[in-house]
C-alpha cells in the first residue's frame, strides 16, 4: 500500500493543476486577446432602443437603426448631403441616357477590408440580389423600391447599365443599398460578421441581442472623396429597451450617447440642471409621427369616423404636456422646408362638437352621452414598448372618450409591435417614419400596391385616384412636376385621412462631456460618429 | 362554533388587531366603490394637470394625492386600484383551495400512489423561484384578470394542498376517524366531513397569508407589465409608472406604495392573530 501513495499524490496535484487551469485560461485568454474594454477613451458607448433588425445590406428592412449602421458598414452607391440631396459614393457619375436607361460609373479605388477593390461584378451582383433575388434565400425587403428595373448588366469594366421597364424618377434617391462582394450574396442573411466584406469606415464585430459593437475599419478607403478615417477604435450599441434604464445608464456613464432615446422630459432635464456634465443638441428632425387605421377594419372604412377621430384629438395639448413641447404640429407627411412639404388647409383643428356630429352621421350614436358608460364604437391602438408612446396613446384615448370612442391602449415588444402590423393584426397604430428624402415615400406608404412585405402600406389603405397619381410622379422626370403631382397626392391623402399627422419631432442628442464631435442630423444618421473622440 | 368564537376573539384581542381588521374593512369597501358607483371614481386623463403634486384642497379629492404623466388622479387610481389588487387576490386564493384541497386531501388520504405523485408535482413546482412561473406564465398567455388569476394559482394551490395532506396524515390514526370508518362511512365522507373541518383553523390562517403574498405578487406582475392590463388601474403599474419621476415627481410612488403597504401589512397582522388564537399549539390565546 505505501508505494502507491506517491502514485495518488501525484494524480491528486495532477488533477489539482488541471482544474486550476480550466479555471484560469479565460482569463489569461482575455489578457492575451486585444479587448473591447481595453481602453475606455477608444470605446464611445452609445444607447439604442431597440435591436437592429440587419445590417445585412440584402435585408436591411424599415427599421431606423438597421439603415443608421448599413452606411457606416458598407458603402452604397449614393448617400445624402445634409440637405437631402443624392450624392455620389461608391458611384462617380449616374447618368439617365434616356428615360429608361441608367448607366453607373463605379469609382475607383475602393476597398472592402479584405483588401480587393469594389468593381462593376460587385455592384451588378448585389442589386441583381436585391431586385431579382436569389435561389434558396430570402427575397429581399428592398425588392419593391426596384420594382421598374427590368435588367441589371455590366457594360464595361468600370459601368453597369440599370434597364426599367417604366421611366423612374425616384431610382437614384434608392441606390443606397451597401454593396457586397459577389462572393459574399451566397451567404444566408446575416452571415457576414467577421468576412472583411465592409468597406465602410467600421467593421462589424459582434452583432447580440444586447450589443452590437463595430470597429474602426484601418483599410477604410473613403478619406479621399469626403469621408474620415473614424477616430475612435470602438463603438458599442448597447441594447436597453427600457427608458429608464437608458436614461439611468447614461447618467451613471455607463454609456456615452444617446439620440432620440430620451424621453423630452428628460430631455428638458438634461439642459436645464445637468448642463454641467451632458450636452444636449437639438434640430428639426425629419421625422413624422402619426396615427395609422387599418382598413380591413370596418369601423374605419367610413371617412367621418377617421375625421372625427382627427377632430376630437387635441395634438397641441400633447405636444405640450407630453412632449414637453419638443416638436411642431404636423398637417402632412413632410415638415416644412423638405422639398415636398405640403401646406394643408384642410387640418383637422380640434373641435369636439364636430366630432360628436360626425360619428353621429356615421351612424355612431352615443345613446347614454359622452359621461355614460357605453361608448359610441370601441378600438384599440398598439404601440411599441417605450415609455412616451404609450402616454401619447393613453392621451389620445383619453381625448377619444371625450367624444364616446373607447380606446384600448395595447402595449406590445418592438418585434411583436412590427411583426403584427406587418400581418395587418392592428386596428389603429402610432409609429413615426424618420429619414424620408424623397416624395416617393408616399408611394411607399399608400400605393395599393405597397403592401407588406414589398411596401409599408400597412393599412391596405387603396385609392385609385392616389395611386394613378404616385404612379405619375414615380415617371415623372421633372422636379416641378413631380412635385405638383405629389401636392395633389398629399391634398387626397388629407381628405381621405389613412393617417393622422400628429407632430414632427425635435431630434435630440444628450451626451457626456467626454464625447465630443458628435453632429445631429436631420435624419437621425450617425455618420459623424467617424469625427467623435472621446476623452 | 368553536372556530368563529375563537376567530372573533382573535379579531379583538389587541388594538393592533383591532385596527388591521378597521384598515382591511375599508380597503374592502373602497374595493367596492367603482362598482357599485363608477362615476365615483373618474380616471379621467387632463393633460395640463401632467404630474401636479398634491393639493390639499378638501372640496376637490382629485388632487389629494398629485396626478400622473398624463393628468389622471393618483387619488382615484389609488382606489380604483383596491378593487383589482382584492378581486385577484380573492379569486386567486379562492382558485388555489378549490385545487389544493381536494388534491391535498388525496395525497394524504394513505394511498401511496396518490401521495407520491402529488408530492412530486408539489416539488417540481415549489424547486421553481416563487414568481418565475407566474411571469412565465403571463408572458406566454398574455395579460388579463383571468390569466393573472390562473398564473398566480398555478403555484399557489400548493400551501394549501401541503397543510390539508399533512393535516389528515395527522388525523388519519384518530379514534373519531377510526370510529367514523367502523360505522361504515364511505372514504370520501371521513375525509371531507369529518377530518376536512379540523384542518380549517390553519386553513383560515394560510388564507390571510396566502392573500397577503397575492396582492403582493399581483402588483410584481403589474409592476414588470405583465398584469391586468392599462383599462385596470393597479398599485403595482402606478407604482412602475413612477420608477421614472422618483426624483421630481415623488408623490407618484408614495402613496400607491403606502396603500399596498397597509394592505400587505394589515393582513398580515390578521393572519398572524389567527394563528396565535387558532393554533393550539401556540398557546397564546
Amino acid at each position: 500500500m505505501f508505494h502507491f501513495s506517491w502514485l495518488r499524490a501525484f494524480v491528486g496535484r495532477l488533477c489539482l493543476s488541471f482544474l486550476l487551469a480550466v479555471l484560469l485560461l479565460p482569463h489569461f485568454r482575455a489578457l492575451a486577446a486585444p479587448s473591447i474594454q481595453a481602453s475606455l477613451a477608444e470605446t464611445l458607448r452609445v444607447g439604442f432602443e431597440t435591436r437592429p433588425r440587419s445590417v445585412d445590406p440584402r435585408f436591411v428592412a424599415t427599421d431606423a437603426n438597421s439603415q443608421y449602421l448599413e452606411p457606416l458598414l458598407h458603402l452604397p452607391l449614393v448617400g445624402f448631403s445634409e440637405s437631402g440631396e443624392p450624392q455620389e459614393i461608391v458611384a462617380e457619375k449616374i447618368q439617365f441616357t434616356d428615360p429608361l436607361t441608367v448607366v453607373v460609373k463605379i469609382r475607383d479605388g475602393i476597398r472592402f477590408a479584405q483588401g480587393r477593390s469594389i468593381d462593376v461584378d460587385d455592384v451588378v451582383a448585389t442589386y441583381k440580389f436585391v431586385c431579382f433575388g436569389a435561389l434558396g434565400l430570402p427575397p429581399s425587403p428592398r425588392r419593391g423600391a426596384f420594382e421598374r428595373v427590368k435588367n441589371i448588366e455590366k457594360v464595361s469594366p468600370s459601368e453597369m447599365r440599370l434597364v426599367l421597364s417604366e421611366p423612374d424618377a425616384s431610382l437614384i434617391s434608392n441606390l443606397t443599398v451597401g454593396i457586397l462582394p459577389k462572393e459574399a450574396l451566397s451567404r444566408k442573411p446575416d452571415d457576414l460578421v467577421g468576412l472583411g466584406f465592409e468597406s465602410g469606415p467600421f467593421l462589424l464585430k459582434k452583432a447580440a441581442d444586447d450589443e452590437w459593437i463595430i470597429q474602426r475599419n484601418g483599410k477604410y478607403t473613403g478619406a479621399p472623396f469626403g469621408g474620415m478615417l473614424p477616430r475612435v477604435e470602438n463603438v458599442v450599441f448597447k441594447i436597453l429597451t427600457d427608458n429608464n434604464t437608458r436614461y439611468a445608464a447614461l447618467l451613471k456613464g455607463e454609456i456615452d450617447l444617446l439620440q432620440n432615446s430620451v424621453d423630452s422630459d428628460k430631455v428638458v432635464e438634461f439642459q436645464n440642471r445637468r448642463a454641467g456634465e451632458f450636452e444636449v443638441q437639438l434640430k428639426t428632425s425629419d421625422s413624422t409621427a402619426f396615427l395609422a387605421f387599418n382598413f380591413r377594419h370596418k369601423l374605419f372604412q367610413d371617412v367621418r369616423v377617421r375625421r372625427a377621430i382627427a377632430l376630437a384629438m387635441n395634438r397641441a395639448e400633447i405636444l405640450k404636456f407630453t412632449l414637453q413641447g419638443l416638436g411642431q404640429e404636423a398637417n402632412s407627411m413632410f415638415p416644412p422646408g423638405h422639398a415636398f412639404h405640403f401646406e394643408n388647409k384642410n387640418s383637422a383643428e380640434h373641435n369636439l362638437r364636430e366630432a360628436e356630429l360626425l360619428l353621429d352621421l356615421a351612424g355612431l350614436k352615443d345613446s347614454d352621452g359622452s359621461a355614460g358608460p357605453q361608448p359610441r364604437a370601441t378600438f384599440n391602438i398598439k404601440v411599441p414598448l417605450n415609455r412616451e408612446r404609450i402616454a401619447v396613446a393613453k392621451a389620445i384615448a383619453g381625448q377619444l372618450k371625450k367624444v364616446g370612442l373607447k380606446v384600448k391602449v395595447e402595449v406590445l415588444e418592438f418585434n411583436t409591435f412590427m411583426k403584427h402590423l406587418n400581418n395587418g393584426n392592428v386596428q389603429a397604430w402610432i409609429a413615426p417614419w424618420t429619414g424620408y428624402k424623397d416624395g416617393d415615400h408616399l408611394h411607399f406608404v399608400f400605393h395599393s400596391k405597397r403592401t407588406p412585405p414589398s411596401g409599408a402600406n400597412r393599412g391596405f389603405y387603396s385609392n385609385a385616384m392616389l395611386d394613378e397619381l404616385l404612379d405619375k410622379a414615380k415617371s415623372e422626370a421633372s422636379l416641378e412636376q413631380r412635385r405638383r403631382l405629389y401636392q395633389e397626392a398629399q391634398a387626397i391623402v388629407s381628405q381621405e385621412l389613412p393617417y393622422i399627422f400628429l407632430w414632427h419631432r425635435v431630434g435630440h442628442v444628450v451626451h457626456s462631456r467626454r464625447v465630443s464631435g458628435f453632429r445631429i442630423f436631420a435624419d437621425g444618421r450617425y455618420t459623424s460618429l467617424t469625427q467623435v473622440q472621446v476623452r | 362554533m368553536t372556530l368563529f368564537k375563537n376567530m372573533r376573539h382573535a379579531l379583538l384581542r389587541d388594538t393592533v388587531t383591532k385596527l388591521s381588521m378597521l384598515v382591511v374593512v375599508l380597503w374592502l369597501c373602497v374595493a367596492l366603490l367603482p362598482h357599485a358607483l363608477p362615476e365615483l371614481l373618474p380616471l379621467d386623463i387632463d393633460l395640463p394637470k401632467t404630474r401636479m403634486a398634491p393639493q390639499w384642497n378638501l372640496s376637490e379629492p382629485s388632487g389629494w394625492f398629485g396626478y400622473d404623466s398624463v393628468g389622471t388622479s393618483v387619488f382615484y387610481q389609488v382606489l380604483s386600484g383596491a378593487g383589482v389588487s382584492l378581486s385577484v387576490g380573492l379569486c386567486t386564493v379562492l382558485l388555489s383551495f378549490a385545487i389544493g384541497i381536494p388534491l391535498g386531501a388525496l395525497a394524504g388520504s394513505g394511498r401511496r400512489y396518490f401521495d407520491v405523485l402529488i408530492t412530486r408535482l408539489m416539488d417540481i413546482l415549489l424547486s421553481f423561484p416563487p414568481l418565475v412561473l407566474p411571469i412565465a406564465l403571463t408572458a406566454l398567455l398574455g395579460g388579463g384578470f383571468l390569466n393573472v388569476v390562473v398564473a398566480l394559482t398555478v403555484s399557489g394551490w400548493i400551501g394549501s394542498a401541503k397543510l390539508v395532506r399533512a393535516e389528515f396524515r395527522a388525523l388519519d390514526k384518530r379514534e373519531f376517524v377510526e370510529a367514523a370508518r367502523a360505522l361504515g362511512a364511505t372514504p370520501r365522507r371521513v375525509m371531507f366531513v369529518h377530518m376536512l373541518p379540523h384542518a380549517a383553523s390553519s386553513l383560515l390562517v394560510h388564507a390571510s397569508f396566502s392573500l397577503a403574498g397575492v396582492i403582493l405578487a399581483e402588483a410584481g406582475l403589474s409592476f414588470l407589465g405583465l398584469g391586468l392590463g392599462d383599462e385596470h388601474p393597479s398599485w403595482g403599474a402606478s407604482l412602475s409608472e413612477a420608477r421614472a419621476y422618483l426624483l421630481e415627481s415623488p408623490h407618484l410612488a408614495i402613496f400607491p406604495s403606502l396603500a399596498l403597504l397597509s394592505l400587505v401589512l394589515a393582513l398580515n397582522f390578521l393572519a398572524e392573530s389567527l394563528r396565535a388564537s387558532l393554533d393550539p399549539k401556540a398557546g397564546s390565546a
